[in-house]
């Protein structure tokens, strides 16, 4: 059950020269700057475009070759678009119902169990120009799922809404993603989106593949790093709740990692991204600080340029990786060198953090 | 009061026009789609051929018609092949050319609604499992319903008040092509300005309910879709 794309496209001075493959299930984030080709790699897959020179087959089924096009309406996928997917002329709820009555297959998750996980209901009566911006991307989601589609593809669904409302809707595609046993692509330049819904990054630029990688490579990697917002991805396991001061215990390669996650159960294995900036390198364990985590590492790589105040250190402990943004001064003070054995101080306990699928 | 041969007239022209609203909704909306959609070469070539009787006298438009609808033109000669009667002097003639002379009037204000229509919103559809003739149907269609009002009642009024063109491949058939502007200009010309009045001041009547209508609907529309938060 995959889906397979080639693609060797050339519209006058760009050319698209890809070739992947998307496994089952997986969530797949298209990631690289705006004009790289992640939205005509998706438009090809959903049958919009029409280029010859792809070639994509989905579950065993050609939908583009040489000889055969199958048409976006018989292409079995959910679109959402980045702005303008509702029909204006239709209320939220008719919006829904264009949808149901052209599904693509008789399974799927019920009209129903859609508008609770998106929290929809109370704004099915309106039409799309009463709804904020956010809450049109809700309803357009919706719509999407409720064709019943055998993949869905989003291209940067959250591109035109504003931070606060991005972050009240990530947890709602988190939450799909759980119920769907679907492969989802979508499509953004925002790390942070990346880091946080993705599985799987494919990194693009120029229309070629930079790399291919699972997220928690990604998030140490070169291109997800060189900007300002670095952060690690960490995989831990829910030890215990401390109910006195509301904080949970995670385990992070035999070393304690305190948050606050009440809604995690025992034993689950979850994905925690800790950004750099919160991360700080001492050289002897701090005895008496504010700081609840501290993790012990080895140095693996620093990475500065000699431009800039700042530089990046790659901590290892165990498997995983960590990473810290601190001043080329500090690494100078500390006499900081690839193989140290230092504690990472880790600010903050409102980390993002999600389920490990 | 209207006579008898006036009210025949105000038939024939009602007639007229629905035969030729109708025929337009029929081929003029694959052409505004299509002059919509395209950007092939031959659409610079369309796009001005159609627009042509705005700009051209109605005694052009009616005098290269009556030429075309002679039998001894390819026109006119399949047309009596087939039919067995001419279509110059015909009230079938009268329709030909008021396709031809109402047709930038259907076509334009419709391939301005479907050249506003989003192409997300289609292709949203298509995602959704639409087909090309459910997508246009069911989604072009009410979304550019402005664009089709105005386009029907602008070349329905357009018909019935059209005149030179009438005049040039009608005549003045009393049963079969003398319509409401060729029976005013017969009043007229018979200095019987009761009846002129009549007919006149029908037809002003007539232009100014259709216009207040199409204005008053769209505004409707606009307050109807607001008041239902």
């Amino acid at each position: 059950m995959t889906l397979q794309l080639h693609c060797q496209v050339s519209r006058g001075d760009f050319n698209l020269d890809v070739e992947l493959t998307f496994p089952d299930r997986e969530v797949t984030a298209l990631f690289g700057a705006s004009g790289s080709g992640k939205t005509s790699i998706l438009r090809i897959i959903a049958g919009l475009d029409h280029e010859s020179g792809v070639s994509v087959f989905f579950n065993g089924e050609t939908w583009q070759d040489s000889q055969i096009f199958v048409p976006a309406h018989q292409r079995r996928v959910g679109y959402v678009f980045q702005h303008l997917n509702l029909f204006p002329n239709m209320t939220a709820d008719r919006n829904l119902t264009y949808a149901e009555q052209r599904s693509h297959s008789s399974t799927g998750l019920s009209r129903q169990e859609i508008i609770d996980v998106l929290e929809i209901s109370n704004l099915l009566h309106k039409y799309p120009e009463q709804l904020s911006g956010g809450e049109q991307q809700r309803v357009a989601i919706a719509r999407s799922l409720l064709s019943h589609p055998a993949l869905l593809l989003m291209d940067e669904p959250l591109g035109s809404i504003d931070q606060s409302a991005k972050a009240r809707i990530l947890p709602y595609l988190q939450r799909i993603h759980q119920m769907l046993d679907i492969p989802a692509i979508f499509v953004s330049h925002s790390l942070d989106e990346v880091l946080y819904l993705a599985d799987r990054v494919v990194e693009i630029s120029d229309g070629r593949v930079l790399q291919e990688v699972d997220v928690i490579n990604f998030a140490t990697s070169e291109g997800a790093t060189t900007g300002g917002d670095a952060a690690a991805i960490v995989s831990c396991r829910v030890r215990d709740h401390d109910d006195k001061y509301h904080l949970t215990h995670l385990e992070l390669e035999g070393q304690p990692l305190i948050v606050s996650a009440p809604e995690f159960d025992i034993d689950d294995q979850v994905r925690v991204k800790i950004p750099a900036r919160d991360v700080s390198i001492t050289r002897e364990r701090a005895v008496s600080s504010s700081i609840l985590n501290v993790i012990e590492c080895l140095v693996e790589s620093i990475t500065s340029t000699s431009n800039e105040p700042g530089a990046l250190v790659r901590l290892r402990a165990g498997n995983q990786v960590l990473m810290a943004r601190v001043t080329r001064k500090s690494i100078d003070d500390l006499s900081l060198k690839e193989g140290d054995h230092v504690f990472a101080q880790i600010k903050g306990v409102a980390l993002m953090i999600d389920h490990e699928r | 009061m209207m006579t008898d041969p006036d009210i025949l007239s105000l038939w024939i022209t009602l007639k007229l026009a629905t035969i030729t609203t109708l025929c337009l909704i029929t081929l003029g909306t694959p052409l505004a789609w299509w002059l919509s959609r395209s950007s092939s070469f031959l659409r610079h070539l369309v796009e001005p051929l159609v627009a042509l009787p705005i700009v051209l006298p109605p005694t052009v438009v009616g005098f290269y018609l009556l030429i075309a609808f002679s039998p001894d033109s390819l026109p006119g000669a399949l047309w009596q092949s087939a039919t067995g009667t001419t279509l110059a002097f015909s009230f079938p003639g009268l329709v030909v050319g008021s396709i031809i002379y109402s047709l930038p009037f259907y076509v334009q204000p419709l391939q301005i609604a479907f050249s506003s229509l989003q192409r997300e919103l289609m292709e949203a559809a298509a995602t959704l499992g639409a087909g090309p003739w459910d997508r246009f149907f069911n989604l072009a269609v009410p979304l550019c319903r402005r664009g089709f009002i105005i386009a029907i009642c602008l070349s329905f009024a357009h018909t019935v008040g059209e005149f030179g063109i009438v005049l040039m491949i009608g005549g003045n058939i009393p049963d079969e092509t003398r319509v409401l502007s060729i029976a005013l200009f017969d009043h007229v010309e018979a200095l019987d300005y009761g009846r002129a009045h009549l007919l006149a001041g029908g037809l002003l009547v007539f232009s100014f309910t259709l216009l207040l209508a199409l204005y008053s609907v769209d505004r409707h529309w606009q307050l109807q879709r607001r008041s239902q938060a």
